[in-house]
């Protein structure tokens, strides 16, 4: 199957059923409304014009990639970061909540992604926690009271928790919804959920959908985080999308509107972008895995990669393509399997050991696991292969500055001084210096994970050409990625992981492979009907239907 | 080719330029207050001036300064020592008790070993155990005390070769004390180490980020370990100056100047998170530190007093450092 309609409308030009703002033709006034909201960290803009209303008892999406800045919109609204530009308008007037506090008064209430829970005070005390604070800091608690009142509203949003129990013993599920319970204890008239499902197992999920349902019978706004491209089905009222800072599209969920869609709406920007993929004759082996396993997830890995060859592994978060790439680079140990490189056993014990063997390694969080903050641009840069630039173990810093130089241009950094702190440039910038470190020791083969996550157009096609043109001259490249077209049109072959296995092998893959791939990566046969599921999603959500 | 030809042509320029980018306000900060602060002690007391002052100044400053370049390496590398004075005072007990059987040079490298022995223990067990620097050094600090009181029977060793006192202690070169002689070396090395090694640089990566290093395939715990033994080496040096200093090894030596060279390179400017600063800092700190104890005794402050200002003037480069990164409270 093609992808029909590649104009992709930008969000100068709405789409045709782009929604006029209300929901079933109502005329109420947004309760929430969001203009021209910008936020920079340092020189990454997380946020560009995003504007979003939000109508009272609408379920409204917020889906959008990582790093598109939807935790940033709602950190906004809710008070945690305060924007560079932009309003902020609730119920009809204009106010700028500075603190998470100020935003709950405002009736704004939020559930985050990382759990702002105390884990050795009870259920009951971290309910309250923060709203007790309210009163006099020497005040006795009204422990008593306190508990009443949490029985009545665990009871009555029907969630089935122990009072006196600690937090740190309940599961991931049962804190969500206990984090929920805490946010909805305000009776607020906007909630802000972000990636609530992201730990919740199936019961769970439901439960809590038709929690959201009751919510939004009484009025409720509720603006719903999430990058699964189901849930905009299973609850949405409405749907905006977000990419690159800027909200793209706002549309009413109804029966026209499809997942492929809203696939279009995400992904746009790769899909009408072209790779000129020169084909060039792929060298002798380099790398060959056979069996692997692994105790993160590989339950029998077996591939294989030439020399100038890119070769893709696709698949779903917990698929093992996370254990793969730490196997490779000795993070991991193999608990069984044999992989070779260069017709040589391989058996690397840490990336230090994997990297001298001569594969590099492009971890998949810039910002956890890539940049240096304090450090300047250069030494980013030359980290890995300072070695070439020493002598005896002292560094040459004319050598140092020559080859960061020439590695800044070949790279296309737009940059002020190769002193300048990392932190100053965009995320596309930062993501080429990470790129040219990796390349740094000139490695045969090079592992990437996520290599171009949340970093704008301009610099992900630089950074295609250069794969491109590296794998040219011999250089070979493993690339797990969660980008679907990114994968299928950058690749030369694309292994597709399922369960800690390959489940398919695509040689000169296009975007017309698709549909073959999202099947395997799911676990159903080709042939099975279904609406083309996105490959953001988590696999449990694919193994159900 | 031709980039590196561009970049020999623009070579002088653009060093100076990057010179000048890199002099702004806050690096001037700190010398502008040492300047200022013995400008005023001159001012109070003229004889603060007398070469006789500035020279048993800087011998007094030593220590501080010598223990302060191993803690800039701990502090650096995202950690902490706080185990470095209580291993001067063992390296000191044990070295005098090598000394005493050896002769001068084999206690003098008996300290050396002691301290890089230590550091190295420190260093193995943070990075082989994953465990925090600040307990493991605290328990080393106490390890080490208790070491050394059962070395040397709870008392002060004073005797030791008359050599090793003149040579150490008071002896001079050009008109330098030997203290200050040493404190010297050890800070340029600390600095050579830190700017121009590949060491170094890997020490500054994984201050900054120990992930991003390890996944860059930088060999996280040897080079951690590395640090902590550097640290360790400074508390031998430094005790080959301090017991030559007052004629005695003294098992609780040095007591407090584990915070103080905390304070010292904090003081300086190096975040105690790790990843930033150099060694210039570690050596405006423990000049301010040292200067602000001979300061306020030339201008009759009592030592309880001093004990205060010291502790405030800490207390206020933290906060002004904290302000100066333009970070809010409460994050």
């Amino acid at each position: 199957m093609t992808i029909p309609n590649l104009n992709i409308p930008s969000e100068r030009d709405p789409l045709p059923e782009q929604a006029s703002g209300q929901p079933d033709g109502r005329t109420l006034p947004p309760v929430l409304e969001v203009r021209g909201l910008s936020k920079f960290f340092g020189a990454t803009q997380a946020l560009a014009d995003a504007s979003i209303a939000l109508m009272p008892g609408e379920v409204h999406i917020l889906l959008g990639e990582n790093g598109a800045g939807k935790s940033t919109l709602a950190k906004i609204v809710a008070g945690v970061h305060a924007p560079d530009a932009g309003e902020i308008w609730i119920a009809g007037s204009r106010q700028h909540p500075r603190t998470a506090r100020e935003a709950r008064n405002l009736g704004v209430s939020v559930v985050f992604q990382e759990l702002s829970l105390a884990p050795h005070l009870s259920v009951a005390e971290n309910l309250f926690l923060g709203a007790e604070a309210a009163s006099h800091p020497f005040r006795f608690l009204p422990r008593a009271r306190e508990r009443e009142r949490a029985r009545a509203i665990l009871h009555d949003l029907n969630i089935d928790l122990p009072l006196d129990e600690p937090v740190a013993r309940l599961s991931i599920g049962k804190k969500q919804l206990l984090e929920i319970a805490k946010a909805l204890l305000q009776s607020p008239r906007i909630l802000i959920m972000d990636e609530p499902t992201s730990a919740l197992t199936e019961r769970e999920k439901t439960f809590l959908f038709s929690m959201i349902g009751r919510l939004q019978d009484r009025g409720t706004a509720i603006l719903y985080v999430t990058h699964h491209l189901r849930e905009v089905f299973e609850i949405g009222s409405r749907v905006s999308t977000m990419r690159d800072g800027r909200v793209t599209n706002t549309v009413t969920v109804d029966d026209r509107l499809s997942e492929r869609h809203l696939l279009e709406m995400l992904t746009g920007r790769q899909i009408d972008t072209t790779i000129n993929r020169q084909t060039h004759a792929a060298g002798p082996t380099l790398l060959t895995v056979s069996d692997l396993h692994t105790e993160d997830g590989c339950h029998g890995i077996d591939l294989t990669l030439r020399r100038g060859e890119v070769v893709g592994v696709y698949g779903v978060v917990g698929s093992g393509r996370e254990g793969l790439a730490r196997a490779l680079m000795g993070i991991s140990k193999a608990t069984q399997g044999r992989m070779t490189l260069d017709g040589r056993p391989y058996q690397p014990g840490s990336p230090a050991q994997a990297t001298a063997l001569g594969i590099g390694y492009l971890a998949i969080d810039r910002k956890e696991q890539g940049i240096l903050p304090e450090r300047p641009i250069r030494e980013n840069l030359t980290l890995a292969s300072i070695v070439r630039n020493a002598r005896f173990g002292i560094v040459s810093h004319r050598r140092e500055r020559d080859h960061a130089e020439q590695s800044l241009r070949a790279l296309r950094v737009r940059y002020g001084s190769m002193d300048d702190p990392i932190t100053s440039l965009s995320g596309g910038n930062q993501q080429k210096v990470l790129f040219g470190r990796a390349l740094g020791r000139q490695p045969k083969l090079l592992v990437m994970e996520e290599p171009t996550a949340g970093i704008d157009v301009g610099a992900k096609l630089d950074l295609h050409e250069s794969i491109r043109s590296l794998a040219a001259k011999g250089y070979s490249f493993l690339v797990i990625s969660s980008d679907l077209p990114e994968t299928l049109m950058l690749c030369d072959r694309v292994y597709t992981i399922y369960r800690g296995r390959l489940t398919d092998e695509i040689h000169h893959p296009c975007l017309e492979d698709e549909e073959r791939v999202l099947a395997s990566v799911l676990g159903r046969g080709v042939g099975d009907a279904f609406p083309a599921s996105t490959h953001i999603e988590p696999m449990a959500d694919g193994v159900q239907r | 080719m031709t980039a590196g030809d561009m970049t020999r042509a623009k070579g002088p320029h653009s060093f100076s330029n990057a010179i000048l980018r890199r002099i702004t306000l806050k690096d001037c900060a700190l010398p502008t207050f040492i300047v200022l602060l013995a400008f005023v002690t001159g001012l109070i007391e003229p004889r603060f001036w007398a070469t006789e002052n500035l020279l048993n100044l800087s011998r007094q400053i030593a220590p501080l300064l010598i223990l302060s370049v191993g803690q800039a390496f701990a502090v650096i590398c995202g950690g902490l020592d706080l185990s470095i004075a209580a291993n001067l005072a063992l390296s000191g007990v044990y070295g005098i008790l090598v000394m005493n059987e050896f002769g001068v040079v084999a206690g003098v490298l008996a300290m050396l070993l002691s301290g890089t022995a230590v550091g190295f223990v420190n260093g193995f067990i943070i990075t082989r155990f994953q465990v925090s620097p600040l307990i493991v050094t605290l328990g080393m600090l106490s390890v080490c005390q208790g070491l050394a009181l059962m070395a040397s029977g709870g008392l002060p060793i004073y005797n030791m070769p008359d050599a090793f006192i003149d040579g150490f202690g008071y002896g001079s070169l050009l008109g330098v004390p030997t203290p200050t002689l040493l404190a010297v070396l050890t800070l340029l090395a600390g600095w050579a180490v830190l700017r121009y090694t590949v060491a170094g640089r890997y020490i500054y990566a994984i201050g900054s980020k120990a992930a991003a290093a390890y996944s860059s395939g930088i060999d996280v715990r040897f080079y951690s370990m590395l640090a902590y033994t550097i640290s360790g080496l400074t508390a031998g040096i430094g005790a080959i100056v301090l017991t030559a200093w007052v004629n005695s090894a003294q098992p609780l030596a040095g007591a407090g100047l584990e915070l103080r060279s905390v304070a010292a390179v904090v003081l300086g400017g190096i975040a105690l998170t790790g990843g930033s600063g150099s060694m210039l800092h570690a050596l405006y700190g423990a000049i301010i530190l040292g200067m602000l104890s001979n300061s306020l005794n030339m201008m009759g402050v009592s030592s309880f007093m001093q004990t205060l200002v010291i502790g405030l003037v800490i207390v206020t480069a933290v906060i002004l450092d904290k302000l100066r990164r333009g970070q809010t409270p409460g994050v």
